[in-house]
């Protein structure tokens, strides 16, 4: 199976909060913004809404942390994945995440976070703006280098 | 005689850690860890939870034996090492001598034992083992003395007030968690623990454990305490006493010396977690981590290096928290107090609920103390370690504002998030 990431596009974001409100109703049955994994952040400065998550690290941080081996990396997927139930929610994961991921869940009492949906993201189900995608890694990277390649020729051609 | 490719001393977070590594590389290799315990990889960092009951027992446990059996690990358990013929390459146990190609050092750390008239009274514990907590638990501890107040002490002082304890934390130096936070952290930490019950007793030193065959009374240099239980936690120190006369270095601290391989003096003989001393990222000073996010890393990088995927360890950066139920203390790096000799910088943000204080020295930012809700701390954590002055510091909390996603493209990862920019 090829690897398949998360492709997040701020510029398509409309900031509706579906992408929260699946998340949380597909892992919690219940719509919830404090429960959910997903964040979609407010940049006032540039007026873009951004979704934030877990970046499922190559080397987290968080499971380095963590003392009661609540997290790991899911060799299939590479997704970094949190077991709730072995979670003593002691809040390292989420102190020392660059990216304010982990949540912590006062229903569980315990630390959740995005598991991709073990490989069929509901975020991106329902984005109806293309703004979250689920691509193949190769994919991806063919499709960003193709991005930057049109912004740079977009810039040569004003000043020429 | 036994004989393996790879023995590692130690069967704590760091030996697992360097084992499990090595066989993800390596599937042929004969792999053993040494132990003189008789468990599987237990987390001491849960002993707070599994001490107030929140946890049960099995919660510690990280690994069954069958995972072990799944990695092809042979363990030798309740074989206590005694020395180490580098030359020949062999570890004399207690219970017969074993062969390697390899040596891993994992040998951790253990609780230093002040020299205290009565420490060896029934009823006295140095919190290291399960089977100290095991024992703990089976006391009423109806009033209990913590000796020591670091993050074991401040820890273990919540859970047994959990667990219904009239608890006293004795401490010689004048605050409490002295070497995680400055005076200012230290006194509102101090107050938080007094309200949830733990009476604090600060610069007072204990002088005596009275008592006949048991704990009865704890004497300090103020005053005279009745109680059923004491609990000392003054300190860790690496448990290289059997290497002292050997070929093997130990630097000041006690600590094995290591490169940046996590390899010793010795040829072919590596080390790792508590045992170890390292550079600290923050003061540039040669220390003990006793931290289990640093032992595991080390350990990594040890298992790397022992099967030729070459790796390096950047150096040691601490921190730590405690759940102090209604906040949550966080440190990281160093304190103001242990970078006096230089030329310090500091800033100080509070509101109700809420204190942060930034220590920069040389204008880079080597440490930083918090206070207050649990906070996504990531972003200070990584300044620290990148060592990022003032100006660094705005430029990256100004990226994070402004652009999270350009900065998340450098932690991109297998299976990760790609943002187009
Ligand atoms: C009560 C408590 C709470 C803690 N809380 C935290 C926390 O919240 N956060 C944090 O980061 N850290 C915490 N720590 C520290 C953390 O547990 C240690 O840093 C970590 O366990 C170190 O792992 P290690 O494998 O290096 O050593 P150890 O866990 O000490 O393991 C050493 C192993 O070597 C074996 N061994 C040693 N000598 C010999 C010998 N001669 N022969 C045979 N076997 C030998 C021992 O049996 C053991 O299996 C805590 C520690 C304690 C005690
Ligand atoms: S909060 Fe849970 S998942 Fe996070 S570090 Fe602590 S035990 Fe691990």
């Amino acid at each position: 199976m090829s690897k398949k990431v998360l492709v997040l596009d701020p510029e398509k974001c409309t900031g509706c909060m579906s992408c929260v409100l699946m998340c949380s109703f597909s892992h919690e049955k219940a719509f919830s913004v404090s429960r959910a994994r997903i964040r979609v952040l407010w940049l006032e400065e540039l007026a873009l809404h951004l979704p934030t998550m877990c970046m499922h690290c190559s080397t987290p941080l968080c499971e380095e942390v963590c003392p009661s081996g609540a997290i790991s990396k899911d060799p299939e997927t590479g997704a970094t994945v949190f077991d709730h139930t072995v979670c003593v929610g002691c809040k390292m994961c989420m102190m020392v995440c660059p990216f304010g991921a982990p949540v912590f869940d006062t229903k569980r009492m315990a630390m959740i976070c995005c598991d991709l949906c073990g490989g069929d993201p509901a975020c991106v189900k329902t984005c109806a703006f293309e703004a979250l995608q689920f691509l193949d890694l190769e994919e991806a990277v063919v499709r960003r280098r193709r991005e930057a390649l049109a912004k740079v020729s977009r810039a040569l051609e004003k000043l020429i | 005689m036994e004989k393996v490719d790879v023995l590692v001393v130690g069967n704590g977070i760091a030996g697992n850690t360097a084992a499990h590594t090595m066989r993800v590389f390596d599937t042929r290799l004969s792999i053993a860890i040494v132990s003189d315990e008789p468990h599987p990889l237990y987390s001491a960092c849960l002993f707070p939870d599994y001490l107030s009951g929140e946890i049960e027992r099995s919660r510690l446990f990280l690994k069954a034996f069958e995972d072990y059996e799944r990695a092809k690990i042979k363990l030798f358990l309740n074989h206590k090492v005694s020395d180490v013929d580098f030359d020949n390459k062999v570890v004399h146990t207690d219970k017969g001598d074993i062969g390697y190609e390899k040596l891993v050092l994992a040998v951790g750390s253990e609780p230093v034992v002040p020299r205290i008239e009565g420490v060896g009274k029934r009823g006295v514990f140095f919190p290291k083992r399960v089977e100290d907590i095991d024992g703990l638990l089976r006391y009423a501890g109806k009033r209990v003395v913590l000796v020591g107040a670091g993050p074991i002490g401040v820890e273990f002082s919540l859970a047994l007030v959990d667990r219904g304890s009239e608890v006293y934390l004795v401490e010689l130096m004048d605050r409490v968690l002295w070497r995680l936070f400055d005076h200012k952290p230290a006194s509102i930490i101090r107050e938080l623990l007094e309200k949830q019950g733990v009476k604090v007793l600060t610069e007072e030193a204990v002088s005596e454990i009275r008592g006949g065959e048991s704990v009865e009374k704890v004497v300090t240099t103020k005053r005279e305490i009745e109680c059923d239980a004491v609990v000392i936690a003054v300190g860790m120190r690496p448990r290289t006493a059997f290497l002292r006369d050997s070929e093997v270095e130990l630097g000041k601290t006690g600590g094995i010396v290591v490169d940046e391989k996590m390899r010793t003096s010795v040829e072919d003989v590596y080390a790792c977690g508590d045992c170890i001393e390292t550079e600290d990222v923050a003061t540039g000073a040669r220390i003990l981590s006793l931290l289990w996010h640093t032992a595991k890393k080390q350990a990594y990088v040890a298992g790397c290096n022992c099967v030729g995927v070459e790796k390096r360890y950047p150096g040691t950066l601490n921190f730590a928290g405690v759940d102090l139920w209604d906040a949550y203390a966080f440190s990281a790096g160093a304190t103001e107090e242990m970078l006096k000799d230089r030329s310090v910088e500091v800033e100080e943000f509070e509101r109700e609920g809420f204190y942060l204080k930034l220590v920069f020295a040389d204008e880079v930012l080597r440490g930083v103390q918090f206070v207050g809700e649990a906070k996504h701390m990531g972003f200070v954590v990584s300044a620290v370690r990148k060592r990022l002055g003032i100006e660094g510091l705005r430029r990256m909390e100004a990226h994070l504002r402004i652009s999270p996603w350009l900065y998340a493209l450098s932690h991109v990862g297998e299976g990760g998030v790609v943002f187009r920019v």
